[in-house]
């Protein structure tokens, strides 16, 4: 079928005259008295010949023998008229109904093409496809990848280019699916598929080998994928230099599937990242730590938290090697890391401004060692459920003053007068989560309130009301 | 206050706080760019807004003059279209004719916060609509030839819901 038809102006006076057989010429007047008189049921109207012809009904009728003219204009003019009246979304020039469709899912965006021609034409405009959202879990997203990326190939007969980032997300994608992607969306910027049980590493390993654009990979939650590398085909005639994956950002947070091996061998093929959340993901070791931080030295942010096999051998390794590059770090809920972890990120990284030590078998000694290092650099910390009391909390107050969020959440150890000397100092305090703390009472409360006015506290005490 | 006059395209004029007037990029500009005095008698036009419309939008930017400038959009965000206020919505409970107009005014006029807001708004009827039913809440005829419906409909089949 012709699409330019369908995604062209759709129907026109023009087009109305010039699909009509010259024969009937002799019936103008009643054709369009036909058309006048079905318009004014007014059932609604073609849909964008209201705008299109509107400005154009006395060229259009120019065109013709002059003696259609008074037979027909005030006709036409009648006829543009009942269908303006018609409906008021006939009004808006398309790039304000792309404006609107803008807010809507990728399903409803093609909802939306079903509805009329303009419609159509509004809903595949390339803009509204460089970020595709189908987090719809009824959809079947093999399937609509499939037809999705036909349609946007119209222009460009294998590819289209136009998608940037596409999110999946709990949907039945496989990797026959990310195969698609691979072959067709050459310009992917950043890939989403969390909780896509059905994706294994062949299609991961397909997709980043294809998608050298690829920046972000967020495949948190997928059970069944454990590496990620070039496909075999890929790399096969490459130099060695060149055997590389350019992501920098990679979630693979929950991969239950995840060992120190195949840890091992993303970090040799992604050096060049920079963002790595590895939350729980239960099988990895201080081992596959090692690896990826002897491989990968500018990592800026890094979660290992709730891997309990994660200990000092490996913090201490990877704080040697990140250096200052390291700003943001997790280790909350490994148990096993200790002090010795803390001393060692006061030595190598200087530049720490985030880090979340919850649960973790710290103490007081530790802390105080890594505040006096960071200083005023420090914005962000949480020694919740830890051994930290007063000492550690008053070393902070005297060093990190640039404090911006703290938790102590379920402390046993920190009382009032921890808090009255943070408060004293760290006046930048913004959020400030003391939850489940029992030794502290109103006079905390009353003295970051009274020097941190837009601090929000979270806790558990009624009594502060 | 200083305050500027505006004509409708009704010829109707409206005295309006310059800082209220001001969040119409349109108006900022020409009072800027093209050196109109604030303290000019003379109304400036508007022929692209008739007075029931400019009315309620005067409305609209009196209440919201004291809002911080709208963000830019970013693709990479979500677009969210849950977060319209009470008061907005409240003021949007129009026919559809006054809320295509204010969107076609708000574009006329650039204002950004009054366009986010009525496009928010419509998209909000579509949403968790049938094509059948999208047509009959905006009264749009189906003008697809039989040929072009089955086209649309065997691209379109994957968003079906199963």
């Amino acid at each position: 079928m012709d699409y330019s038809d369908i995604r062209g102006s759709p129907l026109t006076i023009d087009k109305l005259y010039s699909s009509v057989n010259s024969e009937k010429f002799a019936n103008w007047n009643g054709i369009f008295t036909d058309l006048f008189d079905n318009e004014k049921e007014c059932k609604g109207a073609d849909s964008s010949s209201g705008i299109a012809s509107a400005s154009s009904p006395d060229e259009a009728v120019t065109e013709r023998p002059s003696r259609w003219r008074h037979q027909t204009s005030d006709v036409v003019r009648n006829y543009v008229a009942s269908q303006l009246y018609c409906s008021p979304v006939y009004h808006l020039p398309d790039f304000l109904l792309v404006k609107i469709f803008s807010y809507l899912d990728a399903h409803e965006i093609s909802k939306c093409a079903s509805v009329s021609r303009a419609w159509y034409s509004a809903a595949w405009d390339p803009s509204l496809w460089r970020h595709i959202s189908l987090k719809h879990n009824d959809i079947d997203a093999d399937y609509a990848i499939k037809a999705l990326t036909k349609r946007l190939s119209y222009d460009t007969p294998t590819i289209c280019v136009s998608v940037e980032s596409l999110d999946l997300s709990n949907t039945r994608l496989s990797d026959n699916g990310l195969r698609i992607i691979g072959r067709r969306c050459p310009e992917l910027r950043s890939l989403v598929i969390r909780k896509c049980s059905a994706v294994t590493n062949v299609g991961i390993c397909e997709i980043v080998s294809r998608c050298v654009n690829l920046n972000q990979l967020d495949a948190s939650g997928c059970p069944n994928v454990s590496c990620l590398c070039l496909s075999p085909s890929a790399s096969a005639h490459l130099p060695a230099h060149a055997k590389r994956v350019y992501v920098r950002n990679l979630d693979l947070s929950e991969c239950s599937a995840l060992e120190d091996t195949g840890l091992h061998l993303i970090a040799s093929y992604c050096n060049q990242l920079q963002y790595v959340y590895l939350r729980k993901c239960i099988r990895i070791t201080d081992i596959g730590l090692q690896y990826l931080a002897s491989l990968c030295s500018n990592i800026k942010e890094l979660s290992v938290s709730d891997c309990p096999s994660i200990g000092d051998a490996g913090i201490c390794q990877t704080a040697e090697r990140l250096q200052s590059s390291l700003r943001y770090l997790s280790i909350a809920k490994c148990e096993n890391i200790t002090d010795t972890s803390l001393i060692s990120l006061a030595k190598y990284c200087k530049r720490l401004r985030y880090l979340n030590a919850r649960s973790c078998a710290i103490t007081d000694r530790g802390l105080s060692v890594l505040c006096r290092s960071l200083g005023p650099r420090l914005k962000s910390l949480d020694v919740g459920k830890t051994a930290v009391s007063d000492l550690g909390v008053c070393c902070l107050a005297e060093n990190c003053t640039q404090v911006r969020k703290l938790s102590l959440k379920s402390s046993k150890t920190v009382t009032d007068q921890g808090i009255v000397s943070l408060a004293k100092t760290c006046v930048y305090l913004h959020h400030l989560n003391i939850h489940d703390c029992h030794l502290l009472t109103w006079r905390s409360y009353r003295a970051i309130k009274r020097s941190c006015k837009r601090c929000v506290i979270e806790h558990s005490n009624p009594t502060f009301f | 206050m200083p305050s500027i006059k505006l004509s409708s395209s009704d010829g109707e004029v409206f005295s309006v706080e310059v800082e209220i007037a001001k969040q119409s990029n349109t108006i900022k500009t020409m009072l800027e760019d093209l050196g109109m005095d604030e303290e000019d008698d003379e109304a400036v036009p508007l022929p692209n807004v008739n007075a029931a419309i400019l009315k309620r939008v005067i409305q609209w930017c009196t209440y919201h003059k004291d809002d911080p400038p709208p963000p830019e959009d970013d693709e990479n965000k979500e677009k969210r279209t849950d977060d319209i206020s009470s008061w907005d919505a409240d003021f949007l409970k129009v026919d559809q004719g006054t809320l295509f107009e204010l969107i076609l005014a708000a574009n006329y006029l650039d204002i950004k916060g009054l366009l986010d807001v009525t496009c928010k708004t419509v998209a909000n009827m579509i949403k968790g609509k049938s094509p059948e039913e999208i047509r009959k809440t905006f009264n749009i005829k189906n003008d697809f030839t039989q040929a072009e419906e089955d086209q649309v409909r065997r691209e379109n089949e994957w968003c079906e819901e199963k």
